[in-house]
């Protein structure tokens, strides 16, 4: 054993600890130098590009200030905060602006490393690309005057129906009229705005597309208390964040994200915020958790490990 | 205070309150934002109570089990014991899930849905990689004792009170103390179950007019053949766990019955099986099953004796293959069967796990997934079923293993204690 000067005992404290801040800085050294993927690229680069849209209220859009905002960015931003803390060093976002064509090639080719909008999961994307747990379930809900007969899909028959041209909506129409051979007449319209007016003037019964989208028609116009969306899903779209396809531990990283999310009740939080309370622009949409998301989110919250 | 109800009819009344209170919430308040947060509200007395439980769920599993271990002598009854627990879970789940296969193929609850279908891509994407055996069978082992009863992991709870309960009975007269002190604490913990319980039926009223009012009774009717197939399926389970329970136990399987009414109303109200706990324990007491048995095969249970969830899952399984038309070979069913068996046992004490086991069978079997979409949205009425019956499920195996065990009280004998334990405030537990 070294002989140490008796004066500085506290040398010998300095020195312990050095040696051990040393041996902790190797370790963790070795843990990050095993990361592969969008993880080494962001302990390499300190940062994370993310995939944003520009008006998919309230999931990613842009404020009055052209900042990315909404449910789903949000949700990124914890994802961000918890790949920092994995890289062990602070990481910036970069913005992306993507749109639903873009969206999936911008994913594939490595141009965003998350793209945080409003896209529905499907075994068909799942082939190019990975999806973290479902944060949203959307799907195809009638829009009709509060005092209508109409309280789901059954009570179509000779009703008259828009939905807006190009949608999934329409087809799942045609298909439901087919498949429980429901009487109804079917009439498109160019964009949501124009079949929302057909509902309003009284040209027709009914106005068919997601929930969401519907909620927000009836905010935007400030006709809450006049029209109600009634019934159950006619169809379902389950959301989530896409990150590229065979990153496993990436994958696995967002997994326990939004498991651990789910424990803390910071997805019912930030559900809150965007589905139940004012927007920044001033309206709401008051749109409670469907019990399907509910129930997905309890499945989230297992044990602590 | 004396009242002249008996608590069960108490939280019956209460159930029914709820139901009337939460639905005139829902058709009050058209618009579901206000119906949901007054649900919300509502729901605080349910969500104190089942905290109430959870806080002292640990604790009184603890205690009970290692004084009733260390009350059972050796090892060797243990393990005795352990094995007779096990063969029964073994040979009830199987049933469950036999029993939901022929209910399903029976009743054809899928077929000719008059529902929309999600479409066959969609992915409800629930964490399916959890379960696997190996994860479960070294998560069952506690790596701090602290850590299991932090996280209420009953398994593990279970696992280092049978080593403690073993080695206070080998120490003998050297752990006396330490024995009486433990005993001292499932008193206290009973005590103030006795406390927590008096909160139940409002509870159960507030978990009731929640759950109406957020998702109206209408539901009820849209899926009215899926979930009276199902519970159609339960009452059957019920009546064949029964049965089973009658070959062992005789008549006495009905006052069994009747004793734990008010555990099956709680835990079906709340769709929480672990709240009943507590009830459940205090009814075997009077049933005359010693405590050295229900508290030992009762948290076991909890995690290998899932009736209630086991059927649901072949059940819903068939459901979603039905209402897609996809038709599965008996063959095929089978070996399903045979992987629940396994994939099953990890459900222990997690929050609707039975979904994430259902989606882990699914994927296996290509049926698509996207039919979890449908079942998601009525889940808080099957979970309630499920639940029940969990409770029923495993009353029955517990007063089973104390019949086998030949720890279970004569009839006469567990009347007269069960009088001891309503007149004395602290009771004597019965390792005599």
């Amino acid at each position: 054993m070294k002989r140490l000067n008796a004066n500085a005992p506290w040398r010998r404290l300095l020195a312990t600890s050095l040696l051990v801040l040393a041996t902790a800085a190797a370790s963790a050294q070795i843990d990050t130098t095993q990361l592969t993927g969008t993880l080494a690229k962001a302990r390499e680069t300190g940062t994370i590009t993310i995939g944003h849209r520009d008006s998919s209220i309230p999931f990613s859009y842009l404020s009055a200030k052209g900042e990315p905002i909404g449910y789903s960015i949000d949700l990124c931003k914890l994802l961000v905060d918890a790949i920092s803390e994995e890289v062990g060093r602070p990481v910036s976002v970069k913005w992306q602006l993507v749109t639903s064509e873009s969206r999936i090639a911008a994913v594939v080719s490595g141009q965003v490393d998350l793209e945080c909008g409003s896209t529905t999961n499907n075994l068909e994307r799942q082939k190019l690309v990975s999806f973290s747990p479902t944060m949203f379930v959307s799907g195809t809900k009638l829009l009709v005057k509060k005092d209508s007969s109409i309280k789901s899909f059954r009570d179509l028959a000779g009703k008259k129906v828009v939905v807006t041209s190009g949608t999934t909506n329409e087809k799942t129409m045609r298909d439901l009229a087919a498949k429980f051979k429901i009487d109804m007449s079917l009439s498109v319209a160019p964009d949501h705005a124009a079949s929302f007016a057909m509902l309003t003037s009284g040209q027709v019964d009914a106005f068919a597309t997601d929930d969401v989208l519907l909620y927000g028609l009836v905010a935007q116009n400030k006709v809450q208390g006049e029209y109600v969306v009634t019934g159950d899903f006619l169809s379902y779209d389950p959301y989530g964040v896409m990150f590229r396809k065979g990153d496993a531990t990436l994958g696995q990283l967002v997994s326990d994200t939004f498991h651990q999310l789910a424990q803390d009740h910071e997805i019912e939080r930030r559900y809150e915020r965007w589905f139940l309370r004012k927007l920044p622009s001033g309206m709401s949409l008051d749109l409670p958790m469907s019990p399907q998301l509910e129930t997905l989110i309890e499945t989230m919250v297992s044990r602590s490990e | 205070m004396k009242k002249r109800l008996p608590p069960a009819a108490w939280i019956l009344i209460a159930m029914v309150i709820g139901i009337i209170l939460g639905y005139m919430i829902y058709t009050s308040f058209p618009d579901k934002k206000s119906a949901a947060e007054i649900a919300g509200y509502v729901s605080i007395m349910s969500d104190v109570f089942l905290r109430l439980i959870k806080m002292l769920i640990g604790p009184l599993v603890f205690s009970t089990l290692v004084v009733g271990i260390a009350h059972m002598g050796d090892a060797k009854s243990v393990g005795r014991v352990f094995g007779k627990a096990l063969g029964w879970f073994v040979t009830a789940s199987l049933i469950s899930l036999i029993l939901g296969l022929i209910m399903a193929n029976l009743l054809e609850p899928g077929k000719n849905l008059g529902l929309p279908l999600p479409d066959i891509g969609a992915s409800a994407n629930l964490a399916t990689s959890k379960f696997t055996l190996k994860d479960f069978v070294s998560h069952m082992v506690p790596r701090s004792f602290a850590e299991a009863m932090a996280n209420n992991e009953i398994l593990q709870i279970v696992v280092f009170s049978m080593f403690f309960g073993v080695a206070l009975a080998s120490l003998g007269d050297r752990a006396k103390t330490l024995v009486a002190a433990i005993d001292e604490l499932s008193h206290a913990m009973l005590k103030i179950t006795g406390y927590v319980m008096k909160l139940a039926p409002l509870a159960v009223m507030a978990a009731m007019a929640a759950t109406v009012a957020t998702n109206g009774l209408e539901i009820l009717l849209k899926f009215a053949v899926f979930m009276g197939d199902f519970y159609i399926g339960l009452i059957l389970l019920w009546t064949v766990l029964s049965g089973a329970g009658f070959l062992f136990l005789g008549p006495r399987v009905f006052k069994l019955l009747v004793l734990i009414k008010e555990a099956f109303l709680l835990s079906f109200a709340t769709a929480s099986s672990e709240a009943a706990y507590p009830k459940i324990l205090d009814a075997l007491d009077r049933f005359g099953v010693k405590r050295k048995i229900s508290s030992f095969v009762m948290p076991m249970g909890y995690s290998f004796n899932l009736d209630g969830s086991m059927m649901y899952c072949t059940f819903a399984v068939l459901f979603i293959a039905q209402a897609y038309g996809i038709k599965l070979p008996i063959g095929t069913q089978i070996t399903m069967l045979l992987i629940l068996m396994m994939t099953s046992k990890g459900m222990a004490g997690v929050p609707r796990a039975s979904l994430v086991v259902i989606a882990a069978t699914l994927n296996q079997f290509a049926i698509p997934e996207a039919g979890l979409l449908l079942i998601l949205g009525v889940d808080t009425f099957l979970d309630m079923g499920r639940s029940a019956t969990n409770a029923v499920g495993n009353s029955i195996a517990t007063a089973v293993v104390a019949k086998w065990e030949g720890e279970l009280m004569p009839e006469a004998e567990a009347d007269a204690h069960a009088l001891t334990l309503d007149i004395v405030p602290t009771p004597q537990v019965g390792h005599a």
